[in-house]
C-alpha cells in the first residue's frame, strides 16, 4: 500500500511541476509575452516600460525560476488591469463557483445514482427505457445550449426563475441544473452498469435463495458493493464540474471563475487567466489523486495490483 | 421473415436514423453551395428577426433569419462545413501526431519513452476546455488555430492507447522475425505495427469526434473560435442569446444541430467500439 501511495504520490507532483512549465513555456513559445498584455496599437515605448517592469526583459531561464518560486509561495502576480494581487480577484470569485458546482454536484448525484439503482432493478420499465435515453442525450448535450433552453422555458417563458447573475438565493438553480446534466447522465449510467454487475454475481442468488426480496438484496448487498465506482468517478465529476463552469458561467452570467476567465481573456489580462488554468489543474490533479487512493482504500484487490 | 440483410448485420436497424442524420449533415455541409437557399452572408435589413417559415420579397426564411436578416438555415448548412472540418481534421493531426509518439515511445523504451509518457500525462492532467481556452489566448482565435489548439490538447489521447498496444504486439514473433531480417524502424512500425493497432486508435478517433465538434461550438460560443462572418454554430448560438425573448430560433437551432450530430456521433461510436472490441 505505501509504495502504491508513494509512487502515485510522486506521479502527481511531476504532474503538477510539469503542467507549471507548460503553462510558462507556451506563452514564451507563442512570442513576445507582453505583446498578449498591452492593448493593441500601444506606443514601443510603453511596451519596453511593461517589459522592464514585469522582468520580461531578464534571461528565460531566470524569468523561469522566479515563477516557479513565486508560484510556490502561491503569489499568482498582478492583475494587469486591475493592479490588484490575482489572488484577491480569484478569491472573490471563487465562492460563487464552488457554490455553484457544489448545488450541481448534488443534483447530479441525487437525481442520477438513484435513476441508476432504479434502471439496474427494473430493466424492462419504461421509466427505464427514458432514463437510458437521457443518459446517451445528457452526453451529447452542449452545455450552451441546454442552458439557453432553460433560459428560454424557465425564465422567459414561465418567468418562474431568474434568467442569470446571481442576486437572488433562486439565481443558482437554473445554472446548477444545465451544469449538472452531464454529470447526473454519467452517475446514473456508472451506478446502473456497477449495480447490474453486483446482481449478477452469486452471492445475491445466494441472498435471493435464502428468501430475501429484491428490494432488501439492494439495499443490503448490492449497494455497498457497487457505491466504490460510484465514488471514485464523483471525484473525478467534481472535476469536470468546475470546468464545465467556464462555459455554463458565461450563458448565466454567474460571477464565479469561469466567467472571470472569459472576461479576463477579453481583457487581456493574462496573469488572471493562467492562475486560473493553474489552479485547474491542480484541483483536477488533486481529484485524480484522491480518486484513486479512494479506489484502492475501499477496494483492497487494486491496492494488491498496484503494489507488486 | 427473411434473415438480417447484409446491411442489417453491418449497421442494426435501430442506428440507421444516426447514421441518416450525420449522413444528411455531411452532405449539406459537402455540398452547402447548392443546398443553402442563400448565400450565408447576404444581409437583408428587411428581413431582421424574422420567424421560421416567413416570406420577405419573394425569400422564405424556412428556419428564421437573424439580426442581419440572414438567412438562419442557409448559416447553419454552411456551419456544418466549420463544424466537420475542424473535428475532422483535428482528428487527423492529433490522431497522426498521438499514434506516431506513442509508437515511438513504446519502440524506443528509455528517455525517449519516459519523455513523451510523462508529457502525456501532464497534458491528460489539465481540464481540456482549460488548456484549449489558454492555447487559443494564447494563439489568437481563427480556423487554423483552433485546430492546431485541439491536436495539441488532445493528442495524448491517442498516444496512450498506441503506446499500450504496440508494448503489447513489440515481442511477437512477427515483428521480432521481421527486424532480425533487416527491416528498418519506420517500416517495421508503418507495416507491420500500425495495421494491428488501427481498430484500438479508430474507437479512439470515434470517441473523440464528438468531442472536437463539441469543442470547436464551444470555443466558437466564448468567442474564440472561428470569427464572425464565418458561420459557426456555436458563434451564431452565442449571438442569438442576445435575442432569446424575441427571436428564440436563432439560439434554439444551431444548438439542435449540434445535438443531433454529437448524438448520432457518439451512438454510432459506442457501436464501432462494440464491434472493434468483439462484443457483438
Amino acid at each position: 500500500m505505501s509504495r502504491f501511495l508513494a509512487r502515485r504520490l510522486m506521479q502527481a507532483v511531476i504532474s503538477v511541476l510539469g503542467v507549471t512549465a507548460l503553462i510558462f513555456f507556451l506563452q514564451r513559445l507563442a512570442g513576445d509575452p507582453v505583446l498578449l498584455l498591452v492593448s493593441e496599437g500601444a506606443s514601443q515605448q510603453a511596451i519596453d516600460a511593461l517589459r522592464a517592469n514585469l522582468g520580461f526583459d531578464r534571461p528565460v531561464l531566470v524569468q523561469f525560476t522566479d515563477y516557479m518560486s513565486d508560484l510556490a509561495r502561491f503569489d499568482f502576480g498582478r492583475s494587469v488591469v486591475q493592479q490588484v494581487p490575482v489572488v484577491d480577484i480569484i478569491g472573490s470569485r471563487l465562492p460563487y463557483t464552488i457554490w455553484l458546482a457544489g448545488v450541481a454536484l448534488l443534483l447530479a448525484l441525487g437525481v442520477g445514482a438513484p435513476l441508476g439503482v432504479f434502471m439496474a432493478m427494473r430493466r424492462d420499465h419504461p421509466l427505464s427505457r427514458l432514463g437510458m435515453g437521457f443518459v446517451l442525450a445528457g452526453q451529447s448535450l452542449p452545455t450552451f445550449w441546454s442552458g439557453v433552453l432553460l433560459i428560454l422555458l424557465f425564465a422567459v417563458t414561465l418567468g418562474w426563475l431568474p434568467a442569470s447573475g446571481a442576486r437572488e438565493t433562486q439565481s443558482v438553480i437554473l445554472p446548477a441544473i444545465c451544469l449538472s446534466l452531464l454529470s447526473m447522465a454519467t452517475f446514473a449510467r456508472v451506478t446502473r452498469t456497477a449495480v447490474l454487475d453486483e446482481l449478477s454475481k452469486p452471492y445475491i442468488r445466494a441472498a435471493r435463495a435464502k428468501g430475501l426480496s429484491m428490494g432488501q438484496v439492494v439495499r443490503r448487498h448490492a449497494l455497498r458493493n457497487s457505491a466504490i465506482p460510484v465514488i471514485s468517478i464523483a471525484a473525478l465529476e467534481i472535476a469536470n464540474l468546475l470546468s464545465g463552469a467556464v462555459i455554463v458561467e458565461t450563458v448565466f452570467a454567474w460571477p464565479g471563475l469561469g466567467q472571470l476567465t472569459i472576461q479576463s481573456i477579453a481583457a487581456r489580462d493574462f496573469p488572471i487567466v493562467q492562475a486560473i488554468v493553474l489552479l485547474g489543474a491542480f484541483v483536477s490533479i488533486f481529484l485524480n489523486l484522491a480518486a484513486d487512493l479512494l479506489y484502492s482504500a475501499v477496494d483492497p484487490r487494486i491496492r494488491l495490483e498496484g503494489g507488486k | 421473415m427473411t434473415a438480417p440483410s447484409r446491411l442489417g448485420r453491418w449497421l442494426p436497424a435501430r442506428l440507421w436514423v444516426f447514421a441518416a442524420i450525420l449522413a444528411v449533415l455531411a452532405l449539406a455541409a459537402l455540398l452547402a453551395p447548392w443546398v443553402a437557399p442563400q448565400s450565408p452572408e447576404t444581409q437583408n435589413l428587411l428581413g431582421r428577426l424574422r420567424p421560421p417559415g416567413t416570406e420577405v420579397r419573394g425569400i422564405t426564411y424556412l428556419l428564421g433569419s437573424d439580426e442581419l436578416g440572414r438567412d438562419l438555415l442557409s448559416r447553419l448548412i454552411y456551419g456544418a462545413q466549420v463544424s466537420l472540418t475542424v473535428a475532422a481534421l483535428s482528428v487527423l493531426v492529433s490522431g497522426t501526431i498521438g499514434t506516431a509518439l506513442g509508437m515511438i515511445a513504446a519502440w524506443s523504451g528509455g528517455w525517449t519513452s519516459t519523455i513523451i509518457m510523462r508529457l502525456v500525462d501532464i497534458v491528460l492532467s489539465v481540464p481540456a476546455i482549460l488548456l484549449a481556452i489558454i492555447t487559443v489566448a494564447i494563439l489568437g482565435p481563427g480556423f487554423v488555430n483552433v485546430i492546431a489548439v485541439l491536436a495539441f490538447t488532445r493528442w495524448p489521447r491517442y498516444a496512450r492507447v498506441a503506446y499500450g498496444q504496440t508494448l503489447g504486439l513489440m515481442n511477437l514473433p512477427y515483428v521480432r522475425l521481421s527486424r532480425f531480417m533487416g527491416a528498418s524502424t519506420p517500416r517495421v512500425l508503418l507495416r507491420h505495427i500500425l495495421p494491428n493497432i488501427i481498430g484500438p486508435i479508430m474507437v479512439v478517433v470515434t470517441l473523440e469526434f464528438g468531442l472536437m465538434v463539441l469543442f470547436e461550438a464551444g470555443l466558437s460560443f466564448l468567442g474564440l473560435g472561428v470569427q464572425p462572418p464565418t458561420p459557426s454554430w456555436g458563434a451564431i448560438l452565442s449571438a442569438g442569446r442576445n435575442y432569446v425573448t424575441t427571436a428564440w430560433w436563432i439560439a434554439v437551432f444551431p444548438g439542435l444541430f449540434l445535438f443531433l450530430l454529437i448524438l448520432s456521433v457518439n451512438v454510432l461510436g459506442d457501436h464501432v467500439r462494440d464491434v472493434v472490441e468483439g462484443r457483438r
